[in-house]
């Protein structure tokens, strides 16, 4: 079985069944691309520090005998491409709100589709319903928008707000 | 910078302001006094503290700010550093601050600035650990308020990868995240955001253009700017005023979306309310006179009646009445209104044609004593009878409202009476199967066309100077024999030709003009031949065209339906069928082929011949039928309106309460505007 070497930003090996890390579309176009010669190739991965990228391949072992994913049609939209989570991932992705953004970041940076839209839906599950005051305390943000411009946005929205 | 840019201080003078108190700190030789700011500082006040009284430029960039933490810097500006010494700032840095001036331009900096950020972590130089270091400094800060792990994703992801996250979001929930800050308001702000809604709902294709929302400019020319809801005939799609240039106007798609969205809540739930036209300040409307035709451009609405008055209305914000164009000649009625372009086009049963310039109709709306319409040229047409008794010649020329024509008959009824009859003599051949007068008048936006029933030529000229541009001659032995139909390229005719060699059973076709040929065509020599000739094997009646003029449709006398497609100049046919009775109210859009069956049935088919839906449940005949967007507009006989989902064929909703039968119809986004043949104007409003 070969094994790839993933070198996280902090600088850390981490030695990973190239089957497991299958589904990250960079390094598998990355292997495929320079071949893998011996078990000592080194991928240095620049924007996944250790911590994530240990998430990153716990995620990736317990969905590895997965189907891959048919590659989905780009009109297709998100929303309707919605499924319930499953438990593991719902237990699995428990963490501070940092290190699930990190986590996104993550499976953006490696291609992960899988993992991308479970970050996804975990972050549009906690906007849901939400007020505006609601969300800003949640994510920590500074309402930077002088009264004007409040006024112009809710506009801008009016004509779909519900009647 | 503002007035404060005079003012010029020494680093010495700015290291006196170190501490809560007054706290100034230099960012690019500018002096900013960020005492107030300390507080609201997201990064926490002790690393402004730090920097009191010191250059903190480099610490300012190396942290990596927001344009939009730029922008607020500007409140604080209090003047900048002597010149002597003044740091050799590096060039970059002074274009990212002269950049970030008020540049109008620069309304769409912070995905400018994301752009950059994306370039930097592809580099992988590691600028997402400066922001997380950043991001770990602003929740110890917060910890010591109130306890708050949260964190803005959208200042940690690429706008991409926001977006994509706002993707799964629902429309509501995204309505809400746009109001939380400027940089989520300027995030989804994004046309990818909001295209791929709409294609998710149908309302664009993957191939849609960037220019949608203009489809919608009808709409925004629709805005009232009257306050009387009541009498409101449409939505109010007002953009807001720009109040800040943080915020970026709203993109095309985010526009397109938000007026798709609405509008598509009106249709669905019936939200409408019913004027009927008559009632408003119109003096001269006569319940005994018939509505022999009417045009609707979605601002101005004619009838052309019985009695030979044009009324005019406008329908256009809130709906008034303008004014009636006066009787040309007693007795004589009208027979064809056309509103095209800026002018409207009147069509008289005696064969004098009008046009008004409507463009002059919409400036004396609001004037008390309005000057009656003077029409901007006249075209009398006259036939007479061939000397084989079978053709029908028609003559035209331009006359001037002095010209002998006009005045030569004026009280003289035998005379008048004596010369229609002649005129239309061409009935009793026909029989029962052609009704109505024999001059048919067709027009797009550049060009009228006038011809016959039974007629060999036709006239065409530019609408706007009233020149005749050319007098053709159809191909030896044909004569038109039905509507025509005029696309913005093409000109369909439904011909017939006499078999002069064989049994003498005539033989049909439509018969099609390239305009454009035709104008370009050599003036003195009317005989130009059509750009294709396509048999058919009855008498063709209506003819319709897709908005690319690729394909076209036909239906013919015996309930048949046709369709071809143009290829190089030849034609290919898609399909033929038959339908069980006779066919009329053929009406098509880039997707849907619909008609009316005589024995009560409305087809819903595709171009490819398939039948996608058969409404039944529409009672009466049906006389007007639209197609808008995604909707079907049916209605007839029966009083009332129906709204059908143009893509299955079910019922949306029922307009109830229609005073009249229904005649005609005209449908846009605001509105559904229906005539009867004795019932006045009724318009239904959407909002």
């Amino acid at each position: 079985m070969p094994f790839v070497n993933l070198e996280s930003s902090d600088g850390d090996l981490v030695k990973v069944d190239v089957d497991v890390i299958k589904c990250s579309v960079t390094i598998n176009a990355l292997i495929e691309h320079l071949g893998l010669e011996d078990d000592n190739e080194v991928v240095p991965l620049q924007n996944v520090g250790t911590e994530t990228l240990h998430k990153v391949l716990a995620w990736a072992k317990h969905h590895k005998d997965d189907l891959p994913s048919v590659d989905d049609d780009e009109d297709d939209p998100p929303r309707e491409r919605r499924t319930d989570i499953t438990t593991w991932d719902a237990n699995f992705i428990k963490m501070e709100q940092i290190q699930l953004f990190d986590l996104i970041l993550a499976a953006n940076y490696l291609d992960i589709s899988g993992l991308l839209d479970l970050g996804c839906k975990i972050v549009a599950d906690m906007i849901k319903g939400k007020t505006a005051d609601e969300i800003r305390t949640m994510f920590n943000i500074v309402n930077d928008l002088t009264p004007q411009e409040q006024e112009q946005i809710r506009k801008e929205n009016e004509w779909c707000e519900e009647k | 910078m503002g007035d404060t840019a005079a003012k010029k201080y020494s680093l010495k003078e700015v290291e006196a302001h170190k501490d809560k108190k007054s706290c100034w700190i230099v960012i690019a030789d500018n002096v900013y006094d960020v005492t107030k700011f300390l507080e609201e500082h997201p990064g926490g006040e002790e690393v402004l503290l730090e920097q009191a009284g010191k250059d903190a430029t480099e610490n300012f960039e190396d942290v990596g700010h927001s344009t939009d933490a730029r922008t607020m810097m500007k409140d604080y500006l209090v003047g900048e550093i002597i010149d002597e010494e003044k740091t050799n700032t590096p060039e970059k840095l002074k274009k990212k601050w002269s950049g970030d001036s008020n540049d109008p331009d620069n309304s769409r900096t912070s995905n400018r600035h994301w752009g950059t950020a994306i370039n930097i972590m592809n580099d992988g130089s590691g600028i997402l650990a400066m922001i997380k270091e950043d991001m770990h400094q602003l929740s110890d800060q917060t910890d010591k308020g109130k306890s708050n792990d949260g964190h803005n994703f959208v200042h940690i992801f690429p706008p991409e990868l926001s977006n994509k996250l706002f993707s799964y979001l629902s429309d509501r929930d995204l309505f809400t995240c746009s109001r939380c800050c400027i940089s989520w308001r300027q995030v989804i702000n994004d046309n990818s955001q909001w295209k791929a809604r709409c294609i998710s709902r149908g309302w664009a294709t993957i191939n849609s253009g960037g220019n949608v929302h203009q489809r919608w400019n009808c709409i925004k020319s629709h805005v009232s700017i009257h306050d009387n809801y009541k009498f409101r005939t449409s939505p109010q799609f007002v953009l807001p005023e720009v109040a800040s240039l943080r915020i970026s106007p709203m993109c095309d798609w985010a526009l397109y979306f938000r007026q798709c969205l609405h509008i598509k809540r009106s249709w669905d739930k019936g939200i409408y309310a019913i004027h009927r036209l008559e009632n408003l300040k119109c003096p001269d409307y006569e319940y005994t006179t018939l509505n022999n035709d009417f045009d609707c451009n979605g601002k101005l609405l004619v009838c052309g009646t019985s009695s030979g008055k044009v009324l005019v209305w406008s329908v256009e914000g809130v709906p008034t009445f303008l004014e009636s164009i006066a009787v040309a000649r007693r007795r004589v009625e009208v027979e064809c209104v056309l509103l095209r372009s800026n002018f409207l086009i009147v069509l008289y049963q005696n064969g004098l044609i009008k046009v008004f310039d409507t463009g002059k109709l919409s400036k004396t709306i609001n004037e008390d004593d309005q000057p009656k319409l003077e029409s901007v040229y006249a075209i009398r047409a006259t036939g007479s009878e061939s000397p084989d008794g079978f053709e029908f010649v028609l003559n035209a020329q331009t006359i001037t409202e002095d010209d002998d024509y006009l005045t030569s008959f004026e009280d003289d009824d035998n005379d008048l009476e004596l010369w229609i009859r002649e005129l239309f003599r061409i009935d009793l051949w026909m029989g029962n199967d052609v009704e109505g007068s024999n001059m048919m008048i067709h027009a797009n936006e550049n060009i009228v066309v006038l011809t016959g029933i039974l007629c060999k030529s036709l006239f065409l000229w530019k609408i706007g100077k009233g020149d005749f541009v050319r007098h053709i001659l159809l191909p030896a032995g044909s004569q038109v024999v039905y509507q025509s139909h005029l696309s913005a390229r093409y000109l369909y005719l439904s011909t017939k030709r006499r078999n002069v060699y064989g049994n003498g059973n005539p033989s049909w076709f439509v018969t099609v003009y390239d305009l454009s040929s035709l104008e370009n065509s050599d003036e003195n020599s009317p005989e130009i031949n059509p750009l294709i000739i396509i048999p058919s094997t009855n008498m063709v009646e209506e003819i319709r065209s897709d908005s690319k003029d690729a394909r076209i449709v036909f239906s013919t006398q015996d309930g048949g339906l046709c369709c071809v497609r143009f290829e190089n100049n030849g034609f290919e046919s898609l399909f033929d069928k038959q339908a069980p009775s006779f066919v009329d109210n053929l009406t098509v859009s880039d997707d849907l082929i619909v008609y009316h069956q005589y024995d009560g049935y409305l087809m819903g088919n595709n171009w490819a011949g398939e039948e996608l839906f058969e409404i039944s449940a529409h009672i009466g005949l049906v006389k007007g039928l639209q197609i808008f967007e995604n909707y079907l507009i049916s209605g007839g006989d029966a009083m009332q309106l129906c709204v059908w989902d143009a893509k299955t064929g079910e019922r949306c909703h029922t307009v109830y309460h229609q005073p009249c039968r229904i005649q005609h119809l005209y449908a846009d986004a605001t509105k559904i505007i229906t005539v009867g043949r004795e019932d006045p104007p009724v318009l239904v409003a959407y909002w």
